[in-house]
Order: structure tokens, then sequence, then C-alpha cells
């Protein structure tokens, strides 16, 4: 167990046409035992990252450490890591309790039996004993992955690299690995940096989450902090689904108003101090958005833009609800058992405590929803407030 | 147009292409073979037979084949193997056999040992001047071998004058000519199957703990071996079966069985039933060095190892 530090970390690669940045200038410390998670779009550099630490890649400035040790420099084989690929990357030539003890055997001095034992013990925490004399290509994709954990937590090691180590998975399995992984994390407790494309990954697994976009560091903080005080219009857009909607205005602040060609709305006197742009972009999550067919008994009508229904989504529990408020898609999320159908119009309560303001030329926050983000207050992030309570 | 009731049905239609896909391969499957199948019937032929002015196909008369059946010890008498007993005194075949698996084994261990450590960088590695070498490589298989044979003859006879290092007539000699035309071809062929494994597993064993080397050693190339076992034969065959260089270059004790058979045709006699015989001999273990790979290479270790 150690903690990581990444001081400035710069990755160029050389192409044709010059040098591509895959990363640029990152910096994080990731504390010992903490799971922290990569998130981003592809090429955003997240695994690139993930590379250096393990040192796969040579990195081109900057520096990280293990603990006090600048490992920058050093071979994978001298940093006492282990890693989990994203396709397995069993040897297949070997049985799976070979694929298990090979590290063991290249970079220990354990006695075979003292190999034996570890492997074993690993194969039972992983319910895997029955399946460690077949070889790769005898398992199904669920038990290689098993012994690809297993040959990677045998180790030991410092810190765990793990590279979108569920994606080829199917929907259910992966689901509960999600939370077995989880498990076996704090159980080990194991630095482990574990790189996602996936924001539900992201959202439920780690203690921190590093949002990255183009090369660049977006934000970090907890799952919820990312979620609900996203620090700029990317982070707000890449984290939760459907994504937060997005809505170009103009902030009059003479009469303290968000405008926009189809609606108005007001803006409270502590927001519009804080405002020194008047070029803004609105964003709501679908969840905090409530619609309704009879603006007349509202309690806040000045909050209510009119819209028009043009897709319905019913997915069980929610109902996502496409709107077109004047050629601006709006999603909302609403539950099951809404009534509302394509081709109706309904008015939307944008409840001024959910509100997200983005600077829309810097794409920085101004102002965040009062979401509670300490998980004590809220068990899930991604759980919709009901719109009662948004009033 | 075609009529309606002439139309295939896409069933038929299948059925047909399969029909004309195996009678075209059962043509090429009996050119390829009716050679060897001529080789083995001229081994069990008398000197009469083998020159007679109408050659039979068969080694008996049609009318026979029931007498056969019945009683298959008929066939000794037919077939004459008194060639596969007399072929031994008359020529060194042993020694013409033995000095061709000396200079094939060992080019095909050269050629093995360049080509994997060679085709691993090609396939793995970025290095300036890549593509250029890539294509030289290429390349010296574009050049027929007849216009080196001259300058190799040349430069063997300048490093035996003025090295001093005996050339011409020895086995290092024509292990280092086949090494130069079978290594270019290896680390191509080699290439090509180090590209089917995926970077991931070299990374996982250096993460295991294996240096560059170690994680070829001991996990690349166990994954390659289909692909070593196949390059490994055709190098093997290559230098088995090479005529050209050997036949000025290689004489004497070193003379390998390619050239060696050639002995059986004198000025005055040409023992064709010897010489099939001898050829027969030599071919059973080649034949049956494909037998084993076969089954590795058709297999294809990769299997298993990374989920695409």
């Amino acid at each position: 167990m150690s903690r990581v530090n990444i001081d400035s970390l710069t990755k160029e690669y050389d192409s044709a046409g010059g040098s591509i940045v895959a990363v640029d200038g990152l910096d994080l410390t990731i504390d010992d035992g903490e799971f922290v998670v990569f998130v981003g779009p592809s090429g955003c550099g997240k695994s690139t990252t993930l590379r250096c630490v393990g040192g796969l890649e040579t990195v081109t400035e900057g520096s990280i450490r293990f603990g006090d040790e600048d490992v920058t420099d050093q071979k994978p084989k001298e940093r006492d890591i282990a890693m989990v690929f994203q396709n397995y990357a069993l040897y297949p030539h070997m049985t799976a309790r070979e694929n298990m003890a090979f590290g063991l055997k290249m970079s220990t001095e354990l006695s075979s039996e003292e190999i034996d034992e570890r492997v074993q013990a690993t194969a039972e925490m992983l319910s895997i004993e029955e399946l460690l004399e077949d070889k790769p290509k005898a398992l199904s994709g669920g038990q290689q992955q098993r012994v690809a954990l297993g040959r990677a937590i045998v180790r030991d090691p410092e810190v765990f690299l793990m590279d979108e180590p569920l994606s080829n998975l199917d929907a259910k399995l992966r689901a509960q690995m999600r939370t077995e992984l989880q498990q076996l994390q704090s159980e080990l407790d194991v630095t482990t940096v574990y790189v996602t494309h996936d924001q539900t990954e992201a959202m439920t697994m780690g203690d921190r989450i590093v949002v990255l976009d183009d090369g660049q560091l977006q934000q970090v903080g907890t799952p919820l902090e990312c979620y609900h005080r996203p620090a700029n219009q990317f982070v707000a857009g890449f984290l939760g689904s459907p994504p937060m909607n997005f809505l170009r205005v103009e902030a009059d602040l003479e009469q303290q108003e968000l405008q926009n060609a189809v609606f108005t709305l007001p803006l409270s006197e502590s927001v519009a101090t804080e405002i020194d742009s008047s070029e803004l972009v609105l964003g709501i999550r679908p969840e905090h958005i409530e619609l309704t067919d009879t603006p007349e008994t509202h309690g806040e009508p000045s909050r209510l833009v009119e819209a028009d229904v043009t897709v319905t989504e019913p997915m069980g529990d929610v109902t996502n609800v496409y709107l077109d408020i004047g050629g601006e898609s709006v999603t909302v999320t609403t539950d099951g058992k809404t009534g509302a159908s394509p081709g109706d119009q309904l008015y939307m309560h944008v409840p001024a405590a959910k509100m997200h303001l983005f600077d829309r030329e810097t794409g920085e926050a101004i102002k965040h929803s009062d979401e509670p983000i300490d998980a004590a207050d809220s068990p899930t992030a991604t759980e919709s407030t009901s719109p009662a309570e948004t009033a | 147009m075609i009529p309606e009731e002439l139309r295939l049905t896409p069933a038929a239609k299948d059925g047909l292409f399969d029909l004309l896909s195996r009678a075209v391969l059962g043509c090429l499957l009996l050119f390829a073979l009716f050679p060897i199948y001529w080789m083995v019937l001229t081994s069990f032929r008398t000197r009469t037979e083998i020159t007679a002015a109408d050659p039979q196909l068969l080694p008996f008369a049609l009318e026979e084949i029931p007498a056969i059946v019945r009683d298959p010890a008929l066939l000794l008498e037919i077939l004459h193997y008194e060639n596969y007993i007399t072929m031994w005194g008359r020529f060194p075949v042993l020694d013409y056999f033995i000095n061709s698996l000396i200079i094939a084994t060992t080019t095909t261990a050269f050629a093995l040992v360049v080509g994997c450590l060679g085709g691993y960088a090609f396939s793995k590695y970025g290095f300036p001047g890549k593509g250029a070498v890539g294509g030289a490589l290429l390349a010296t298989q574009m050049i027929p071998g007849i216009l080196i044979l001259l300058p190799m003859y040349l430069l063997f006879l300048w490093v035996q004058t003025t090295l001093e290092i005996p050339m011409i007539d020895t086995y290092h000699g024509i292990i280092f000519v086949y090494t130069t035309f079978t290594v270019p071809v290896a680390i191509w062929m080699l290439r090509g199957f180090f590209d089917t494994i995926p970077d991931s597993v070299e990374e996982a064993a250096r993460v295991d703990g294996c240096s560059r080397l170690q994680a070829l050693v001991r996990v690349i190339l166990p994954m390659a071996a289909p692909g070593i076992a196949a390059t490994g034969m055709f190098v093997f065959l290559v230098a088995f079966n090479e005529v050209l260089f050997a036949s000025i270059l290689a004489s004497g004790d070193v003379t390998p069985f390619a050239i060696g058979i050639q002995s059986f045709e004198t000025q005055t006699t040409a023992y064709w039933g010897e010489m099939m015989a001898a050829s027969t001999v030599a071919t059973a273990p080649i034949l049956l060095l494909f037998v084993i790979f076969q089954k590795p290479i058709v297999e294809g270790l990769t299997e298993g190892s990374v989920k695409q």
C-alpha cells in the first residue's frame, strides 16, 4: 500500500505532424488505500496516465512517486504494481494456477510452496479454486476476468492498476463484479487506480473520481461532489444519464432575469451578484425538472416554461420525457406513472435551487445546485429528487 | 432472363459451388500428388519396366486386381523392392541425407533465432528507418538466386584467399548462404504472427516482473509457437530442397541429398529405380515432420488469451 503522487505529468507522442499531447500537466495525489477512478471520453488521457503510473509508457515531463520513492524512470517490474487489463491478457499457454503464480515466481523469492499457498488463498477469495487447472481458453469471459483479477491480487502489490476491467463483460455480470470489486478493494485496502469510460462505474465505485478531458484534469472530487458541484460544463455534461440539460441564456442583471428567446426566469439577488458575464449556459439535471399541465395552480408560476413533448421513453421505474423548447431539446426524468405523451403541451418548472449556471465562453461553473454532497445526507447520488422537494 | 422454373434455389447454388470447388481442388491435388506417386511407383520397378515404350499408370494389370485383393501378398511379387537394397551400395546416399539434415537443421535454427528477434522488433517496436529496413528485407526476395550466385562464389573465393577461412564445399559456407536468404522470409513471416499477439499480454508479463527479453521468451514465444513451427518448416524445406547454390558451393564431403541423387544419372547409365528409391526414403522423414507439426499450426495456440 502506498500513496501515489503525480506531479505535473505530461505525456507527448510523436506523430507525423508534430507531437500529440495525451496528458497535459496533471497533478494528483492518491491517498494510501484510496480507490480513485479516472473517467472521461475516449482519448482523454485516462489510460495513458494509468500506463505512465504503471511504467508501460515513458513520461515526457513531470514525476510519479509511490510513497517517498520516485518511480518515474523505473521499469514496470521495479514498481510493485499489479494490473488488470481490459482484455484480461492471460497467458494462454499456462493454466489459471500458472497464470496466477507467474508474477510471484518472476518477482519474488518465495518458495514454490509459499506461492502455491498464496494462489490457493486468492483463488478461494475469488471462488475460482475449481478453475485453477484449466487453461484460459476453457474458461468463460467472466471466469477469465476473475483469473485476471486473481493474478493481480495474489501479488499483494503497492498499487492496483485497472484499465477498464469490466467493459468486456455483459451488463448483468458487470453490475455484479462492480460491487464485488468494491468489496475486495476495501478488504484488501490497496491503493487502486481504476480507468473507465462508464460513468456508472465512476459514480458507484470510487472514493474519488478524476474527470479528464483532452489530456487535462477537469475535476477531482467525490462522486457526489462532481455530480452536484461540477467545476465546469464538461463535467456537468459528462456525469449523469440522461445528461444535464443545457440552455443558452443571457443574464439581465438590472432586471435580475435570465432570458432566452422563449422564456424568462427570475434570478435571485445573491446569484445575480456573482455573475460577471451576461453570456451564460443554464444547466439543469433531468430529475430536477417538474412537469405540470395546470400552470394556474402552480405555486411558482414565474418559473414555468412552456414546452412540447416530442418523445417519451418509459423505462419502468422512471420515464424520460423529451421536450422541445424553442428548437432546443430538454430531457426530463419523471416517475414511471407519468401520463405525458408526444404532442402534449406541458409546463416545466425550473427550481432556482437546482439550477447550474456556467460561463458560456470558459465553461466554468458560476452557480451550483444546492443538493447535499455529503454521502451521509444523501444515500445515492443518482437518485432523483422528487419534484415536491424542489419547491 | 432465366425462366423461373430453371432458376437455382440458394441451396442448389451452394451445392453447385461446393461441387465445383471440390472439382478444382481435386485437379490441383492430382497435379501436386502425381509426381510423388510416380516417384514411388518408379522406385518399385525394374529397369525394363521404367524404360518401356508404353509406361503403365498402375504397377499391375487391371485384371490382376481381384487376385491382389484376395491375396495382398501377391503385391510383393509384383513390386520390385531391389532398388531399395542396391541403392545404398551404389552411392553414399546416407551421407548425402545426413549432410542435408545438418545443413537444413542448422539453417533453420539460425533463421528462427534471428527471425524471432527481428520479427518481434518489427512487430512491437518503433525505430527510425523501420519502413526502409522492412522494405529492404522484402526486396532481397525479389532478386533471382542465379544473379547472386556468381558474386557469392567470388566472395567465397575472396574470403578463402584473403582471410584464409575455407568457404566453398564447407557446411558453414552453404549454411551461411542459406541463412542469408531465409532470414528475411523468417522475419517477415514471424512478424505477421507476432502482430496477432496483443501488446497487453507482453505488458502483463512486464508488470508481473519480466524484462522485455524474459517476456519474449516466457510468454510471447510460446504463444507464437504455431507460427514458429510453420516458419521453421518453411525454412527447413527451402534449405533441404535447394539445388542451385548447392550445385556450385557444396560438393565433395558436404554434398547434400538434392545434389547427391544426381549421381545416379551417370555418363553411361541412369539408375532411375534406385534414384527414385533414394528420393522416396528421403521424402518420408520430411513428410513425417509435416504430419507432426501440422496439428499445433492448425490448432492455433493463442486462442483464449484475450477477450476480443
